[in-house]
């Protein structure tokens, strides 16, 4: 099947777990993106399912009741078994960055306002800090950086940690001024990030904070520790420091997010695939009941780019996979595709921001197979398939289930793709 | 409870109760105001920012035409600081009264606003987005307001002449002896304290609110009507002179340039109650299609934030009662109680429009002094005011210019509207009681592009630095923060502006979990 042209429309973590579980089935699959894809915008935790509503501990058992009462939620049709295919897929990917959690229980993880925030799975500087019993954290400001307010996560992290139901959880909260460009204000976390894969500015920061390492079960440090060299500096600073260290997961841009984006694009490569910036697909060029090439917008004119199989991943609304016009028409980016779960102009939006906006759960609906469904049940296109928050039916930022989705839908319209073409294959 | 003794009592703090006790201030006298919220929390701080040339007016209402023209050059010479002269232009669209245009050019000449008209091409020339097939175009001198700007200018003169202004103070009862108001009781809101002030003259600058107040005082039926007209701010300057329809007064029929936004306006409705303006679906829509007239591809731009403010609208028994508020009087009006109540010490302004502020607040203060026979002449339209030290003029551009000279000093909070930690501590540490909005008003925090969702977190990390409060009424700070944003996103949620709102859902809730942290609510 090496020359089966597959595309992969999308380069956020669905499109590029889709794309290396392709390579790594003997594809060489071309990504197509308009910009970078969103993972370098994400906290760079891998949530399953955090909230239905009500704050989840055990994965399995609180799945089962939520997709009870949530009958049309994507993972009722990816089914939990996909999403630990797909975590093993990033777990491959992003080695050397280790990726914690045996998906059974939520860990509670400190957020950068000191809550304490469900996740399945996290990569290793950030699992550290898992919260337990009688934990003592040292949350570390660093005033280079605009987001970075440790004093309110410290003063936070006790209440917040009760109401999770743990136990004297303390906190103390200390302000460093190692900088790699003292003159100015405000650095960035991702030159911050690079400059402290320098040993000598990491010797600054480790002996800046060392005299406050008393008492103290955990170093939370933002989440700058180090881009290249990641692992070696999480290492020098816990034996400099002499405690365990971790990193608070932050807003964008968020470097735990362009760490696992930068790995998964070098092991695409590796696996013989290729990423293709500035491309925006408008449209899917059918002959039947199969999409025969892609339609790339490359920004002076469109071009045609063939393919044997799609997958969609274009994310949803934040991305521009789903599309909200001025009059209030509702269409998926690429292929307008028929979207789902729509509850009306009136009703799109709460009348508070805290209220669930239905609205925003709005998109694609996929058989078991990814393939995109119309309304009436039937597939799309034959060898069509949806990855990702363009799949409806989820409130990822509230439910806590976005990266869960992802990498099992990816895997499930990886694995289907693949099957799929085989059979194809051997017809012709 | 704490008493305060003073001449004057000035209620209400938007424009006209600014005015009002700067007026007074400036003759000498000694003053309070008292704001029920922050300053320029009701209309002040919701309508379009459009110093208006007078012509809108001209051909329904001389006089107000007339006093625009000349409080706008007041304006602009005693607070200019808050002011750009950006000129405007009144285009006659494909779609506009083609005859209106010979009478609007009458009508400016008769009220003495000032006009040019000149070759449409030249228009379009100046402003290439204006929709090419426009058949007439007038110069005028519009300008762009920044109504918070010049309040607080205002609120700095008056200070600087004794004047107290008491913010979050809700008047609950007014004082009266025989025939006389002589004061209030009114509740500190930040701290639940009550206060008494007794005043020998008080003056009811609460605008849409007026009636209210008035009959407070036992004089019953002064009727304000609110008038409700919403405002979308867009992205960018789609133009940089205001644009005005050459057509009777209709909905979304001006274009103004604000700072780095464009601000399309307005709709006219009668609400009930001034603090209940619902936002439609429909008026989101007419406003829209209006921008696509004076704008083709207005649709395409980006929707910020919309906000609906209430026009004080003083019925006057003796005009047309029809439920079109537009037809109704937008001149002041000046309610002598003594007369028309027998109620002594007391008089109520209400009524008119931004621009003509300071002639209102002129307008009340002489009744007064002839009421109290004192002969002390009004300085108002020849003192200039103290500008603020923040951020010099208001054009856009200008912050960005202080941030370039001032690269390496100061750390940014909200990236948008560059807004400095070193404004935000200077703020907070003025008003330590204060919430985020507070800071918005006078900052501008938050009301760019993302409204909130990369810097309202870092405001409130900054406010937590600062005071005394504890994490969890931070983070209730936040949270309300962004419920009121939410009210002026909810309505033009498309395009490129739902996608930002879903990645601030990603931040706020996906990423900060802010609504399962710990809040506490306080009054």
């Amino acid at each position: 099947m090496s020359g089966t042209r597959v595309v992969v429309i999308g380069a956020g973590l669905a499109g590029l777990t889709a794309a290396v579980r392709l390579g790594g089935q003997g594809l060489r699959p071309t990504v197509v993106t308009r910009g970078l894809g969103g993972l370098p915008l994400s906290p760079g935790t891998i949530d399953v399912l955090g909230y239905a509503p009500e704050a989840v501990d055990l994965i399995e058992t609180g799945m089962a009741a939520f997709l009870e009462r949530n009958p049309a939620h994507p993972y009722a049709q990816i089914g939990l078994d996909a999403t630990a295919a797909g975590i093993e897929s990033l777990r491959e990917a992003v080695a050397p960055i280790e990726i914690i959690g045996d998906g059974a229980r939520n860990m509670l993880l400190p957020s950068m306002l000191g809550g304490a925030r469900p996740t399945a799975y996290a990569p290793a500087s950030l699992a550290a800090g898992a919260l337990r019993d009688g934990l003592r954290v040292l949350f570390v400001g660093m005033q280079a950086l605009r987001d970075s307010p440790a004093a309110l996560a410290a003063a936070t992290l006790p209440v917040a940690a009760a109401a999770a139901g743990l136990r004297d959880v303390t906190a103390r909260s200390i302000d460093v001024t190692t900088s790699p460009r003292p003159d100015e204000p405000d650095v960035n976390p991702v030159t911050m990030a690079r400059a402290l894969d320098d040993p000598a500015l990491l010797t600054r920061l480790a002996a800046e904070v060392r005299p406050h390492v008393l008492d103290v079960d955990v170093v939370a440090f933002p989440a700058v520790l180090g881009m290249q060299r990641h692992a070696e500096v999480l290492a020098d600073l816990r034996s400099n420091l002499g405690a365990p260290v971790c990193e608070v997961a932050s807003v964008p841009p968020s470097v735990p997010g362009i760490r696992l984006d930068a790995l998964l694009r070098d092991r695409l490569v590796a696996l013989g695939g290729r990423v293709t910036l500035g491309a925006a697909a408008v449209g899917l060029e059918r002959r039947g009941t199969r999409v025969t090439a892609v339609d790339l917008d490359r920004g002076d004119r469109v071009v045609s780019m063939p393919a044997d199989a799609v997958v969609i991943a274009t994310g949803g609304f934040a991305s521009g996979g789903i599309v909200l016009d001025s009059h209030g028409g509702l269409t998926e980016a690429v292929a307008d595709l028929p979207l789902a779960g729509d509850p009306g102009p009136e009703r799109r939006f709460g009348e508070r921001a805290s209220d669930d906006h239905p609205g925003l759960a709005v998109g694609v609906t996929v058989d078991a197979g990814m393939h995109p469904l119309n309304p009436d049940g039937s597939v799309w296109a034959d060898n069509v398939y949806a990855a990702g928050d363009i799949i409806g039916g989820a409130v990822p930022w509230r439910q806590l289930c976005g990266e869960g989705i992802c990498l099992g839908s990816a895997a499930v319209a990886a694995d289907t793709l693949v099957r799929e073409l085989a059979a194809t294959v051997r017809e012709v | 409870m704490e008493a305060i003794q003073t001449e004057v009592l000035v209620i209400g703090g938007g424009a006209t109760g600014l005015g009002v006790v700067r007026d007074a201030a400036l003759r000498g006298y000694d003053t309070v105001l008292l704001e029920r919220v922050d300053l320029g929390q009701g209309t002040t701080g919701r309508f379009h920012g459009l110093l208006h040339s007078g012509g809108r007016y001209v051909t329904r209402d001389v006089e107000a035409g007339k006093e625009c023209a000349l409080e706008r050059d007041v304006l602009s010479r005693i607070v200019p600081d808050a002011i750009e002269e950006t000129g405007g232009f009144f285009v006659t669209t494909p779609v506009d009264d083609p005859d209106y245009a010979d009478a609007f050019a009458r009508g400016c000449v008769d009220a003495g606003v000032w006009v040019d008209e000149i070759e449409p091409a030249l228009a379009i020339a100046e402003e290439p987005r204006l929709n090419p097939r426009i058949s007439r175009a007038f110069r005028v001198k519009d300008g762009a307001v920044d109504a918070w700007k010049l309040l607080w200018a205002n609120a700095r003169s008056a200070q600087q002449h004794g004047a107290r202004i008491l913010t979050y103070h809700w008047v609950t009862s007014i004082l009266r002896e025989d025939d006389a108001v002589t004061g209030v009781i009114a509740r500190n809101d930040l701290t639940g304290e009550e206060v008494r002030i007794d005043a020998a003259f008080t003056i009811n600058a609460s605008g849409a609110w007026a009636g209210e107040i008035a009959t407070m005082a036992g004089a019953d039926g002064v009727t304000v009507v609110p008038g409700k007209g919403i405002m979308i701010a867009m992205n960018h300057r789609l133009v940089n002179t205001v644009i005005n329809r050459c057509d009777p007064p209709g909905d979304g029929d001006i274009l103004v340039p604000v700072r780095t936004v464009s601000v399309i306006g307005t709709t006219d409705t009668e609400a009930r109650n001034p603090d209940e303006l619902e936002i439609t679906h429909d008026e989101v829509q007419r406003m829209l299609d209006a921008g696509e007239v004076l704008v083709p591809g207005f649709r395409n731009t980006r929707a910020l934030h919309v906000w609906a403010g209430a026009r004080p609208l003083f019925k006057d028994e003796r005009a047309d009662q029809s439920l079109d508020t537009r037809h109704m009087s937008r001149g002041m009006a000046l309610v002598d109680h003594e007369r028309r109540d027998g109620l002594r010490r007391f008089l109520t302004i209400t009524g008119g429009k931004f621009t003509t502020y300071r002639l209102m607040a002129e307008v009340v203060v002489n009744a007064m002094c002839e009421q109290l026979g004192d002969d002390r002449p009004c300085t108002t339209a020849t003192t200039p005011m103290p500008v603020s030290a923040e951020d010099g003029a208001t054009r856009v551009g200008a912050r960005l210019a202080r941030r370039e000279r001032n690269l390496h000093d100061e750390k940014v909070v909200c990236e948008c509207e560059l807004v400095t930690r070193g404004l935000m501590v200077q703020e907070i540490d003025r008003k330590p009681l204060g919430n985020l909005d507070d800071l918005r008003r006078v900052l501008r925090l938050g009301m760019g592009p993302c409204q909130g969702g990369y810097c309202a977190h870092r405001a409130t990390a900054l406010v937590h630095e600062r005071t005394d409060i504890s994490a969890g009424r931070a983070h209730e700070l936040l949270h309300r923060f962004y419920e009121y944003r939410w009210l002026g996103l909810k309505p033009i949620l498309y395009g490129d502006q739902v996608r930002q709102a879903v990645l601030d859902e990603w931040i706020i809730n996906g990423t900060l979990d802010l609504e399962h942290l710990p809040r506490e609510v306080s009054r």
